[in-house]
Formats: structure tokens, sequence, C-alpha cells
């Protein structure tokens, strides 16, 4: 009996992923952690450190690191990458202004080794508002299509109204059944 | 190289943001009053907390808000700070915000902070552009009258913009004319000039009556010194009011000087508080009503007076005792520091050393008062016309001493504030000159 539940967990039970969110500071992304956890929007501060929340979709357990992205503290983002299965990188769509120091730490993050494996999802938040970019927009001013051997993948969301974040997951979960 | 050159640029930059987050209208959150503000609103130019901080980037619009100690600025953004500021920030984003006609929002509960904000910001209800911001205080009664007989005029509403209207073009008049023509106008200036800048806070933080209440207690200062002006013709008779005056007055020191520079005299009313009193909870209990002044203004004036008298009349007989207590002294001096910790530590090393010296010039008596005079021969003239003064009573006992502890509240502030018999008349000065005159050189005690 238990030699058949054990089995069946590892046919049918939960897969494990841990994920990695990191972003500009005010892009989103403990919004968006605490929309995925709790189906709430919650107001928010700047965070000092991470917070680190469990999300089950799909039969996937993701664990999702949001680490502060203020300038100062994005030097520790190195320090989550180890096993780092996916990167979930946030951009604020409405700020022109710093879509090119988006990119820069974007490109700064990949080039480290550690996340050589890591899939990329890239989260064009705050389609909500007037004037944000759209997602090819966002891909342009990144330059992601000049990313070689990386897999990666864009989603347009609204982290307020929900919108796109189980569209990039479930990408998400088949990155990890590829690699799997 | 350009990295130790890129270092240096954030160091100063850091120390700029320091120097303006010590400012006082920046030492509170711009949009909820909580002390010291940790982030700036780079969208606005004012300096607020975490939580509002956290409020505001979910405006719509957002706010762009940065940590002060974890983001790095740029020259511009440094450049519109110091431009900008809680205090630039009130008289365009609250530049008609009146807590008569609107109460203020329970700032613990973040939704309603959150609403506050969205009136504030998104809705821009209270906003006034800054050009018309730029001249304060009349624009200020212009704009605000206007839209208050439009939206919401209240019968109470009229007589604080009567009242508004009349002390601010006074206030822009004393501050024009030029200072140090003779110590007692120019003590006079100082307050005004600092009730002048405190104006804004009291205004929109406190709300229409109290700043109406400041402006009386103003008058009530000047009144007191036409008190003083017969103080030396009937120095007795006059002890008591004068002593209720001077509570007064310093307390309006106080609460005014708590924008930064602290006025003298209400540091010189320490002293006696210190010297003549008594046990350090009686102290205590003084410094305690100061810093609950700038919350509770007129309220605890009465207090106040109340509570030095209750000390000088048991002056002579505490101070014998505080001497074998010290540690109760330097308690309360210690309560005394964290108080006016700015204003203070300037004298800081001093002050403790001058308190105790003229307590044990208190405990000597009579003695002690004649080596003062010895100490300080050019004061001698002086006392002797403090034995004029007190002269019935300090040929007595113990029984005539109670009459210095009650003439010192009242006489070393007076020394501080005017001119000399009030300096001269206080035995105890002699003892610790250096510490009672920190300021001697620019001080306006002719005097010195």
């Amino acid at each position: 009996m238990g030699g058949f539940a054990s089995l069946f967990k590892g046919m049918f039970g939960k897969k494990e992923m841990r994920i990695l969110m990191v972003g500009l500071d005010a892009a989103g992304k403990t919004t968006i952690l605490y929309k995925l956890k709790l189906g709430e929007v919650v107001t928010t501060i700047p965070t000092i450190g991470f917070n680190v929340e469990t999300v089950s979709y799909k039969n996937i357990s993701f664990t999702v690191w949001d680490v502060g992205g203020q300038d100062k503290i994005r030097p520790l983002w190195r320090h989550y990458f180890q096993n780092t299965d996916g990167i979930i990188f946030v951009v604020d769509s409405n700020d022109r202004e710093r879509i090119g120091e988006a990119k820069d730490e974007l490109m700064r993050m990949l080039a480290e080794e550690e996340l050589n494996d890591a899939a990329l999802l890239v989260l064009a938040n705050k389609q909500d508002l007037p004037n944000a970019m759209n997602a090819a927009e966002v891909t342009e001013k990144l330059g992601l299509q000049t990313l070689r051997l990386r897999s990666w993948y864009i989603q347009a969301t609204c982290a307020t109204g929900g919108n796109g974040l189980y569209e990039g997951l479930d990408w998400l979960s088949a990155q990890l059944k590829k690699s799997k | 190289m350009a990295a130790s050159a890129k270092r240096k640029q954030e160091e100063k930059h850091l120390k700029m943001l320091r120097e303006m987050t010590s400012l006082p209208p920046n030492r509170k959150c711009f949009d909820c009053d909580q002390r010291g503000p940790t982030y700036a609103n780079m969208t606005v130019g004012s300096f607020v907390c975490t939580s509002c901080s956290g409020i505001l980037r979910g405006l719509n619009p957002p706010h762009r808000v940065k940590s002060i100690s974890m983001t790095t600025f740029t020259q511009q953004e440094i450049d519109f700070l110091q431009k900008h500021g809680n205090e630039v920030c009130k008289r365009m984003w609250l530049g008609l915000y009146d807590d008569r006609t609107t109460s203020i929002p329970d700032f613990r509960e973040p939704q309603k902070v959150k609403e506050f904000l969205q009136e504030k910001y998104e809705k821009k209800r209270w906003y006034v552009p800054p050009e018309q911001a730029k001249g304060v205080a009349t624009v200020h009664v212009s704009i605000s009258g206007s839209s208050n007989s439009s939206t919401s005029s209240t019968p109470e509403v009229r007589p604080l913009k009567s009242l508004l209207g009349e002390s601010a073009p006074s206030l822009h008049l004393n501050k024009n004319t030029p200072p140090n023509q003779s110590p007692v106008v120019s003590r006079g200036q100082t307050h005004q000039q600092q009730f002048h800048d405190k104006r804004f806070d009291l205004l929109s933080d406190l709300g229409g009556d109290i700043f109406a209440a400041p402006a009386n207690m103003n008058a009530g200062a000047s009144s007191s010194f036409a008190n003083f002006a017969q103080f030396n013709s009937h120095p007795t008779a006059q002890n008591h009011n004068a002593n209720a005056d001077f509570a007064k007055f310093d307390a309006f020191g106080s609460t005014s000087g708590s924008t930064g520079g602290f006025p003298s005299a209400a540091q010189a009313s320490f002293h006696p508080s210190n010297t003549g009193s008594a046990s350090g909870g009686l102290a205590n209990a003084n410094f305690a009503n100061f810093d609950s002044f700038p919350k509770s203004c007129s309220a605890d004036f009465g207090s106040f007076s109340s509570s030095s008298q209750s000390n000088s009349t048991g002056a002579g007989r505490d101070a014998v005792q505080s001497t074998s207590l010290p540690t109760d002294r330097y308690a309360s001096l210690a309560d005394l520091d964290n108080v006016f910790s700015s204003a203070i530590t300037e004298q800081g090393g001093g002050l403790p050393v001058g308190v105790s010296s003229a307590a044990a010039a208190g405990v000597g008596g009579l003695p002690q008062k004649q080596s003062a005079v010895q100490a300080r021969g050019d004061r001698y003239a002086a006392l002797a016309e403090l034995d004029t003064v007190f002269g019935p009573s300090v040929p007595a006992t113990s029984g005539g001493f109670p009459a210095f502890g009650q003439a010192k509240p009242v006489v070393t502030p007076f020394g501080q504030v005017m001119a000399g018999p009030m300096v001269s008349s206080n035995p105890f000065l002699g003892a610790g000159p250096s510490a009672q005159y920190p300021a001697g050189g620019s001080s306006t005690n002719p005097f010195l």
C-alpha cells in the first residue's frame, strides 16, 4: 500500500520548481507573488530583502522567491541564483524611462553561469496603464531577440487584475516538463 | 578612478539627503506624519515613510518612490528634492487643505491613508499650482477663502481666515526689519520669525483654532514684556505675575523653537527648574510638559506655570536635598537632553556642570553668594542691585531663602531674554557662568 502510494506520487504527484522573480523596483513583483498566492491585490511596501511563497498550479509546486529591486540591493540577487529552474523578470511596461536600466540588469544577470539552465519568463506588467508598452515593444527594448541558448517567453500582464499571470506559469511548467 | 569618483558623488548625495531629511518639515512623513521618513517621493519631491511609499506606488498614475538608503540618486534628483521637500509640497498638495472642514484621516488604518492619498494626488482635491503656491501666505488666504465660500462655508471658517489675513502680513514685516536693534526687539523678532517658519505646520497639522492660539500667545508674550518694564520698580510685588507670564513666554518659545533653532530663553528657563527645584521628578514633569506642547499647544501652559511655581516655593529646602541626590538631577538632565536633543547638544558638556555648581551655590546659601561676587568682579555692581531688590529677604536665614528660589525661575529666563538687572539679580549665575551663558558672544545679553 505504502509502496504503491509512493509510486503513484512519483508518477502523478506534485513536481517542484524553484523560481526567482526579479526586476527593477516598483515593477510589481510582490503584487504578482501575492496575487498568485492569495488571489488578492495587496498593498505592498517596497521589498527589503525578499518574500518567498509556494504556489501550486497544475500539480506543480512553484517556490517563488521575490527579491527586492532597488538599485543598491540588486547585487544581492546573485545569492538566489543557485538551483533556479526559472527566472521571472518583471518589467513595468509603463516606465519607458527605465526600460534601458531594466535591460542592463537583465543582461548582466543572464551572463551569470549559475543561471545557464534557467528558463526566462518576462512579464510585461502594468498593461492596464494607458501609456504601457505592449509585449512586442518590451521585447524589442529589452533586446530579447538577441538571446542565444536561452528559452524565453514574454507575457503581457496586469498583476492587479491577474491577467496573464497563469499564462506565464503555463509556459514555465511546460519548460519543466521539457527539461525533465 | 571613475568608480571612486562615482562613489564620492554618491556619498555627497547621501550626505545632502541626510541634511534634507533633518530639516524639521522633512522629519515627518509628508503623507501620514509618521516620524523619520525613509523614502523620497520623486514624483512630487516629498519625504515619506515606508508604508506610504507603498501606497504611493499603487496610485494611478503611480508615484515613483526611492529609498533614501537603498537607491542611488542623480544630481537632478537631488536638485529636485532640494527645490521641493515637504514644506513646498504642503503648499502645493495641501494648499487648500483645511482640517476644520476636512476631517484628518486615521493614519493607523492603511485603507484610510490610501483614500486620503487618492484624494490628495489622484483627485488633486487640495492642490494649488506651484505658481500660486509660491506667494505663500496671501495666496493661501485668498484661494482657500474663495474655495471655502463655494464648497463649504461654515461660520467658524470666517474668523480663522480673517485672523490669518491679519497675522500673515505683520509677520512678513517683522522678518524684513533688521535684527539686533536692541536685545529685546531682536529676541521678540526671533520668536516671531520662528513662529512664521512654523506657521504652516501649525496651520495644517493642528488646525485653525490652534493656529489662532499661538497668535494670541504671541500677544501674551509681548504683554509680559511690558510687565518686565515695570519689574525694576516693583520687583517683589510683581514676582508672581511675572512668573506666570514667563511660563507662558517660555512655553511659547519652546513651541516655535521645536522647528530647530532653540531659543535661548527656553534653555535658560531650564536652569531654574533644575537648580531651584526639587526632586528630579518635578523637573521631569516640566520637561514632559514641554515635550507635549507641540501637540496640545495651549492646554498645558497653566500646568507648566503652576509646576514651576510649586518648585520655587519649596526651593529653599529642596535645594539642600538635591546635593544628596545628584543622580536624580542627572536623570532629569538626561530627559532634558532627550527632549531637546538637537538644541542642547551644543552645550551638552557644560550644562550638567553648570547646574550642579549652581545647585551647590543654592545649598551654600549666602556665603556662596559672596564668593560668586568675588569670582565675577564686573558683576559686583549688578549684584549690589540684587541686594537692594532682595534686601528684606536676604538677611533672613533659611526662612528668607525661598524668596530666592521664587525669584529664580523668573529671573534667569528674563536675564537671557531681556536686559541686565534681571541677570544680576540671580545670585546663582556667578557660580557657573560658562554653563549658564554658553552662547556668550552671540547672546543678546549686553552684560556678556
